[in-house]
Parts: C-alpha cells; sequence; structure tokens
C-alpha cells in the first residue's frame, strides 16, 4: 500500500474543500455514524451499493431525486495529485446521487489510488470504463466565481464532499 | 454620472463607439478591475505549483495539432463510436442547420423546458432565441449565463460569461426576474442560494438537457465536459434526452490525449489544477442504469471552421477556449467582451469573428490589439495571436478595408521613407513645425513632442563628427 499516495490525497483532497476520512471498511459504519453526528443531520441516506453498515442509519436503495440530503457512492480510482475522484456510473453507482445530494459521500479503495491523471487515464481505459454511460471526475464540492469572482460552495451540485478512503 | 446607451452588442463593425461606452459605464469598469487581478493572479499560481508548464504545453499542442492534421478520420471514428454506444451524431455545417437538427430532436421529445450548460456553440447560433421562437422554453443553468440569460445579454466572457455585472446589480435582476417578496439579496451567498433553488426546479422538470463539449474523444466516442457548478451535469444526466453542442475542431484521438489537453485548460482557464467535475458521457443509459437519458445525441457544427483550418489562420484552431488571452489583454481588460460585438471577445474573438463573419464584417476588431503579445505568451495552445491579427490587417489593407486615412497616411510614409533625402528633410522640417506651435504630444496617446534641437540624424552626424576630432 502507497501510503505516500493516500497522504497526497488526503492532502489534496482538503485543498479542495472535501472532508477526508482514512479507515478500515470495518470501522466505516461507526465513522459513517460520526459524520451524521458531526453534521447533525438525520441519519438516513440514499445508494444503490450493497453496503451492511448496521442498523443506525437509514439507508434507501435507488437513484437520487432532489429529496435526499446526503448519499452515498463508491469511486473507482482518485488521482492523489490533484484530490480528485473517478466515479463511473452504473447499477450500483446512480449518476444522479453525485449531483442531487447535499452532502456526497464517496467511498475509495486506497488500491485504486492512482499518481496523476495520465496513470488515471491508462487504469479507466485497462478497465474498459469508459463503456459505461458517465465517468464524473470530481475534486470538490460544486462551486461558482460567476459573481464578482467570489468563490461561492454548493453552486447547483453537493455543497459538502466527504471522502472515506477505505485502507 | 452621465447616463449612456447601451452598448450595442449585435455589432463586430462598432467597435470604437462600444469600446468608448464601456469605457465611461462605472459599474462595467469596477467589475472588470476585480476580475482582471483575479485571473491572472489564480492563473499565475496554478503555473508555479507544476515542475515545467512548458513540457505540459508542448504535450497538450501535439495532441491537438495531430487531431487537427487528420481531423476527419477522428471525426468518423468519434461518429462510428458514439454510434457503437447507441448514440446519434448529426453534422451541422451552418449555424441554421444546427438550430434546426437540434428544434427537431427537441419536437420528437414532445419538449417544452430545455435546461442548457454552457455551450459556446449554442451562443454562436443563437440556439436559445430559435428555440423560444418554437415555443421551447430554454434556462441556462451556469450561473453566470444564467444572470445574462435574465439581463437579455450576450456573455461578455468565454468563461465568466457575467463578469461585467457587480452583485448589486445580479441582485436587481433577481428582485426584478423572481417574484419571492422582500428579501436581502446582500450576500453573494444569498444570490447563489436563490438561483440554486430556482434552477433546481428547472433540472427536475426539463424534457432536454443541452450541453456544449470541451473535448470530443475519438477513441472512445466519449464527450467532455468541464464545470464547477455540476450544472452541466445536471444538465447531462436528468432530463430524457441530452443534446451535445460541439463544433469540429473539439475532437482529440483518445483519452490519453485529453488527458494532455485537461492539464492544460484548468490551469489556463481558472487556475485550477483539475476543475471540480470533467466529465465523460459515453451515450444514452444502459439498460441496468437507474438514471441518465435515454437519448444521446452530438450535433457538430463547421461554421467556417473547414475552411479556416485550411488557410493560413489554420493555428486559430487549436484555441481551447480557456479565456486566458482575454484575462491578459489591455483592451480587453479596458473595455470588456461586449465592445467586440459578437460572441467571442478579447484576442482570440478578434481573429476569430472576422474569420466567421467575413473580414468585411469586422473590419475594427485586427484592430483593437496593441500587438504587447500577452495573449501569445499566456496561451497554452501557443496560438501566435498577434501575428495572426497582422494577417488580418494585411488582408484588410490588401482588400482595401482598412481605414481611408490609415491607408494614406501609410501610404505617404511608405513613398517617403523609401526617399532617404526627402525623408530627412521633411522630418527634419516636420520637428521645427511641431516646436514651433509649442504642442505637447502629437498623438492623443502618450507620445511625446521632440524636445532636442536637431533631428536623429543631424545629431548622428554631429556625434561622428565629435568623434573624428577626438581622435
Amino acid at each position: 500500500m502507497n501510503n505516500a499516495l493516500i497522504n497526497q490525497l488526503v492532502q489534496q483532497l482538503k485543498i479542495n474543500v472535501a472532508g477526508v476520512v482514512c479507515c478500515e471498511f470495518s470501522q466505516l459504519p461507526h465513522q459513517l455514524m460520526s459524520f451524521f453526528d458531526q453534521q447533525k443531520l438525520p441519519k438516513s441516506l440514499i445508494t444503490n451499493l450493497d453496503l451492511d453498515i448496521g442498523m443506525a442509519i437509514e439507508i434507501t436503495k435507488g437513484r437520487a431525486t432532489g429529496d435526499e440530503a446526503v448519499g452515498l457512492s463508491q469511486a473507482i480510482a482518485a488521482i492523489s495529485e490533484t484530490g480528485t475522484l473517478v466515479l463511473a456510473s452504473s447499477a450500483s453507482n446512480p449518476t444522479s446521487i453525485n449531483f442531487l445530494v447535499d452532502h456526497h459521500l464517496v467511498l475509495i479503495e486506497a488500491k485504486d489510488i492512482v499518481a496523476n491523471l495520465t496513470d488515471a487515464m491508462n487504469k479507466l481505459s485497462k478497465m474498459d470504463a469508459f463503456d459505461q454511460r458517465a465517468l464524473n471526475f470530481i475534486s470538490g464540492p460544486s462551486r461558482t466565481a460567476d459573481i464578482e469572482q467570489t468563490i461561492q460552495l454548493g453552486a447547483h451540485g453537493p455543497r459538502n464532499l466527504w471522502v472515506f478512503i477505505l485502507i | 454620472m452621465k447616463t449612456i446607451d447601451p452598448i450595442n452588442t449585435t455589432n463586430p463593425n462598432g467597435f470604437k463607439n462600444q469600446a468608448s461606452a464601456a469605457l465611461e459605464d462605472t459599474n462595467l469598469q469596477t467589475a472588470l478591475q476585480r476580475a482582471k487581478s483575479g485571473f491572472i493572479e489564480k492563473r499565475k499560481k496554478a503555473i508555479h505549483l507544476v515542475d515545467d508548464f512548458e513540457h505540459l504545453k508542448t504535450q497538450a499542442q501535439q495532441a491537438k495539432q495531430s487531431a487537427l492534421d487528420n481531423l476527419n478520420h477522428h471525426l468518423a471514428l468519434f461518429e462510428k463510436n458514439v454510434v457503437a454506444s447507441g448514440g446519434a451524431v448529426h453534422r451541422a455545417k451552418t449555424p441554421a442547420e444546427l438550430n434546426q437538427i437540434v428544434l427537431k430532436i427537441c419536437q420528437q421529445q414532445n419538449a417544452k423546458l430545455v435546461t442548457k450548460g454552457k455551450s459556446m456553440v449554442s451562443e454562436e447560433t443563437h440556439l436559445n432565441a430559435f428555440l423560444e421562437k418554437h415555443g421551447i422554453s430554454t434556462a441556462e443553468t451556469d450561473l453566470g449565463e444564467y444572470i445574462i440569460q435574465l439581463a437579455k445579454e450576450k456573455p461578455s466572457h468565454i468563461i465568466a460569461p457575467a463578469v461585467h455585472k457587480t452583485r448589486q446589480q445580479v441582485a436587481e435582476l433577481f428582485k426584478h426576474n423572481h417574484e419571492l417578496g422582500e428579501r436581502d439579496l446582500e450576500e453573494i451567498r444569498a444570490l447563489v442560494d436563490e438561483a440554486r433553488a430556482m434552477l433546481r426546479k428547472a433540472f427536475l422538470l426539463a424534457d432536454v438537457g443541452i450541453t456544449g463539449a470541451n473535448l470530443l474523444v475519438a477513441d472512445t466516442g466519449s464527450v467532455a465536459i468541464v464545470t464547477n457548478e455540476g450544472n452541466g451535469d445536471l444538465t447531462a444526466t436528468l432530463p430524457k434526452t441530452h443534446i451535445v453542442t460541439a463544433s469540429i475542431e473539439k475532437v482529440v484521438a483518445n483519452m490519453e490525449d485529453a488527458g494532455k489537453i485537461l492539464q492544460v485548460l484548468g490551469r489556463s482557464a481558472t487556475g485550477q489544477a483539475m476543475s471540480t467535475y470533467t466529465s465523460f458521457f459515453n451515450g444514452p443509459r444502459r439498460t441496468e442504469d437507474l438514471d441518465g437519458p435515454s437519448a444521446f445525441h452530438v450535433v457538430i457544427l463547421d461554421n467556417g471552421r473547414s475552411d479556416i483550418l485550411n488557410s493560413k489562420y489554420k493555428d486559430m484552431m487549436r484555441c481551447i477556449k480557456c479565456g486566458a488571452c482575454l484575462n491578459h489583454c489591455p483592451v480587453y481588460g479596458a473595455v470588456g467582451g461586449h465592445a467586440y460585438g459578437d460572441v467571442y471577445p478579447g484576442p482570440m474573438g478578434s481573429v476569430l469573428t472576422p474569420l466567421m463573419k467575413g473580414i468585411e464584417q469586422a473590419t475594427p476588431l485586427p484592430n483593437a490589439s496593441t500587438f504587447c503579445g500577452r495573449c501569445e505568451e499566456v496561451c497554452p495552445m501557443s496560438i501566435p495571436l498577434p501575428e495572426l491579427l497582422r494577417q488580418l490587417r494585411n488582408d484588410q489593407a490588401t482588400k482595401g478595408l482598412a481605414p481611408k486615412l490609415q491607408s494614406m497616411a501609410l501610404g505617404i510614409y511608405g513613398w517617403l521613407a523609401r526617399k532617404p533625402r526627402l525623408f530627412q528633410l521633411t522630418m527634419g522640417m516636420f520637428g521645427r513645425v511641431v516646436k514651433l506651435f509649442k504642442v505637447s504630444h502629437i498623438l492623443p496617446q502618450e507620445t511625446p513632442a521632440p524636445d532636442a534641437p536637431d533631428t536623429f540624424v543631424q545629431q548622428w552626424k554631429k556625434s561622428k563628427q565629435g568623434h573624428s576630432e577626438n581622435e
């Protein structure tokens, strides 16, 4: 496992104003609970991943419709240099979750982290990832600087991005 | 403050008047001042963080150039791969053709409301006005584009369409257009939230979503868009139909080359190593997908680009529309985008507009440059913009389109300059006459009148005599 890549990814995601947690998969339910407590949000989320994350969080399976505050997806790759997550549309990762929820939670396995965009493109090509309908490279929460060049988060997409790096 | 008429933004030949009006518009000047320093600083920082930006530039240029050198092959391959993934590709020679194609698709879907991501191609074809004329409502969803749609204006910058507006002007527009009663819109946050709420409804209601394209990737048949707000993705994901409006020069060979261009695009445009969202779309939803459009169309516009590629102006087709040349141009920085009177402003617009609309339709634009060269310096594609502008001036002169006074003055000067004795005599007289009238400046610009007693040649001769006497 490449710790340098993990550290760079963590740093870069923080620069991109994303929240980051590194944990083992077994700790995920606990970390998710901490997220809800910290943000004082009702414990429910939308996802179509098959995950056993305990009973305490109400999980709705499916795509996002605009009514859900929190959504959970899994990235297929991450780029440490730029703090970027790559999400591929699929039955288990509906694209609408990436953009319609206020808080987007993303899981990424440490083994799927690559150094830069070039490596990411190579990895994705080998995985035939471009056969999926959509690939979203996400580098932080939605933002705009269209009014007076002042950066504001939460333009149209998620106001918060939370990344769980599974080691 | 003197009230001025709204700038006429539909006439590339009106540059002089439009520029004068822009210089007197205090709101515009405030906005431009702010934008200029912001863009320049952000880009500078991003480039400093890279070991060798020149290397990234060279890579990106090679990727773009090799695609352009074999454009038809790449476009054909792109089309084949889009079709293979279940989408459709349409080719439009003219803006009118593109509009007809898009309208037809919308009508087949019985569309009432269309959401739009940012697309300069659709600005080029005036697609919104055309669809509205046929009873289809359009909602621009990029915040900047939304603001100028409410203001019924054109974008004044290719990546920051509402850069000419102050927050107070945006608040006025929102109060006038959103029936939400009394509310506090002092803060930018409040404006962003209000736009988010208004447009969220449109995203969920729209029948068709139209986005532009930053790249078309031939060997996967992918369309890439680069955004920060996420509006492009909501536009491409939620409606039943996604239409992409693109132009022929956006095609690249493969993902590796796409990556090379992305590495310079964000840094040059907004100073971001990667924009918040870079998305690749490969056809309509798959059978197992829970969301995504069920129909996927790509309409590719030519609008004179093939001709440009076959001309001495072909370098212009490497342009990736990052806007760096606008941000660093002293002329753009002084007058803003609307003065240029067409869709593309700044140095890149001053080259593109005459080429696309006809050189006689935009005679002032190639002259709206000081040739300071900053545009070429900051262009990630190393497009020789000053040289292209100079060639356009040349073409204007050859066709007799240059301003009469300018041609006459240059003609006289050229004639004189070829007769050294007469030239020296005239220049000597000119200097004395200027001094006689005690004028401090020869031209309205900062060109001080000479205050030496003799002409340069006379002084030179004297100093040489002095040298030989001393020896």
